[in-house]
């Protein structure tokens, strides 16, 4: 069964339809919260908000997008809100590490991870967090592989180019201070 | 790509002394940058949404709900306007000599009602008993004497008194702070004097000093 086939049965209050659909999208949108805020927990909870509000908005959906990217934008928002609030930044104070800013990747990476020096990994990490919010942002979506580049561009609200840009942007200046730090690339 | 190649070392390895190559940081950064959001939802995130969906559900576990908040404000709002309240209403400290007297007050009393027995003259008593107080002080010891005339006499107040009654509070006297009425009995208009006309000399023509031309 396709999304808009059950979209259009939870429109009609089919809860299982729309059950259908959360686990369908779970993921993706659950790490676009998580690409935002850094913390499983208050990217689970504002991927349960995001559905939520999805549901109660659901005749608002025209289809002119599909129902992930609607629903992926939906979540970007409310990440974005609970990003800028003032708890979210209080917390990020306290605790400014950036190690504890994102959690420690699941198991299937690890073999990918074992692939990078582990130091170097470090300093990408921690210049990641050291990037403006929307290069950072563009580049952890980018680079999830959850989504396509026009995904991105339309949870971001900007044009696919801009998008581009600035995960271009990120990566030179990533590289640029890898450089500073000795790994120049030859 | 074999590992070799994919690999990255940091600046303190021997085999790449630093040098790594352009598309092995791209790499880097990509792996890294999946890393940081490679968790998975929760599994019971489809019961929880459902749950909340059909009853109206649990709130977020970080958000209060709107009235909630609304009445937080509402309540510390208010905890302030008391405190300020109570703040600007309190009397002002009274400075220490006036405590001293008041406190000597109830010992002059129970002295000019031993003296006196309550009558006018307890006064002019409970003034004798503190210019004795200031007599049986050491010479020159003025401290010493207003400090016997400010503690209750245990020898002058009678043993079944109980504590002394507090003095009576006299009535504020306040000053209107206003401004006196003017009274207005009559008001005249005068006419205004008339402008006299300005006298302006006649300036010849093609001169371009008038003043000049004036003095000459």
């Amino acid at each position: 069964m396709t999304d808009s086939e059950l979209v259009e049965l939870a429109k009609r209050g089919d809860h299982e339809a729309f059950g259908v659909l959360v686990d369908r999208h779970r993921r993706s949108a659950f790490r676009a919260a998580l690409a935002a805020l850094g913390s499983a927990d208050e990217a689970e909870d504002i991927t349960q908000e995001g559905f939520v509000a999805a549901y109660r908005h659901l005749a608002d959906f025209r289809e002119q997008a599909s129902f992930k990217t609607w629903m992926l934008s939906i979540v970007w928002r409310k990440a974005l809100t609970r990003r800028r609030n003032a708890r979210t930044m209080l917390r990020r104070l306290v605790s400014p590490a950036e190690d504890t800013e994102w959690q420690i990747p699941d198991p299937a990476r690890r073999q990918e991870h074992a692939l990078v020096d582990a130091e170097l990994a470090g300093h990408v990490r921690r210049l990641i967090g050291t990037l403006s919010p929307k290069l950072r942002d563009a580049l952890l979506l980018a680079a999830s592989g959850d989504y396509t580049y026009n995904e991105v561009a339309a949870m971001l609200g900007i044009p696919t180019g801009t998008l581009k840009w600035r995960v271009a942007e990120s990566r030179r200046r990533l590289k640029d201070q890898l450089a500073k730090l000795g790994y120049s690339h030859v | 790509m074999s590992e070799d190649t994919a690999r990255i070392s940091g600046p303190g390895s021997p085999a790449d002394a630093g040098r790594i190559r352009h598309a092995d940081l791209d790499a880097a950064i990509d792996v890294v940058a999946r890393e940081m959001t490679s968790l998975d939802a929760p599994a019971t995130l489809r019961a929880d949404v459902l749950a909340e969906i059909a009853g109206g559900g649990r709130p977020g576990r970080f958000a209060l709900p709107r009235w909630a908040w609304a009445a937080t404000a509402a309540a510390a709002f208010a905890v302030v306007v008391l405190v300020a309240a109570i703040w600007m209403t309190r009397p002002a400290p009274e400075p220490e000599s006036s405590a001293a007297l008041r406190g000597a007050a109830p010992a002059s009393a129970g002295a000019g009602r031993t003296a006196g027995g309550g009558s006018p003259d307890a006064v002019v008593a409970a003034a004798g008993s503190m210019s004795g107080g200031l007599q049986n002080a050491a010479p020159g010891s003025r401290r010493a004497g207003a400090a016997s005339a400010a503690a209750p006499d245990a020898n002058s107040a009678e043993p079944d008194a109980g504590p002394a009654p507090l003095a009576a509070p006299q009535p504020i006297a306040v000053a209107d702070l206003g401004p006196a009425v003017i009274e207005v009995t009559g008001i005249e208009v005068a006419p205004l004097n008339q402008l006299q006309p300005l006298a302006i000399k006649d300036i010849s023509v093609g001169s371009t000093d008038p003043i000049r031309r004036q003095d000459r």
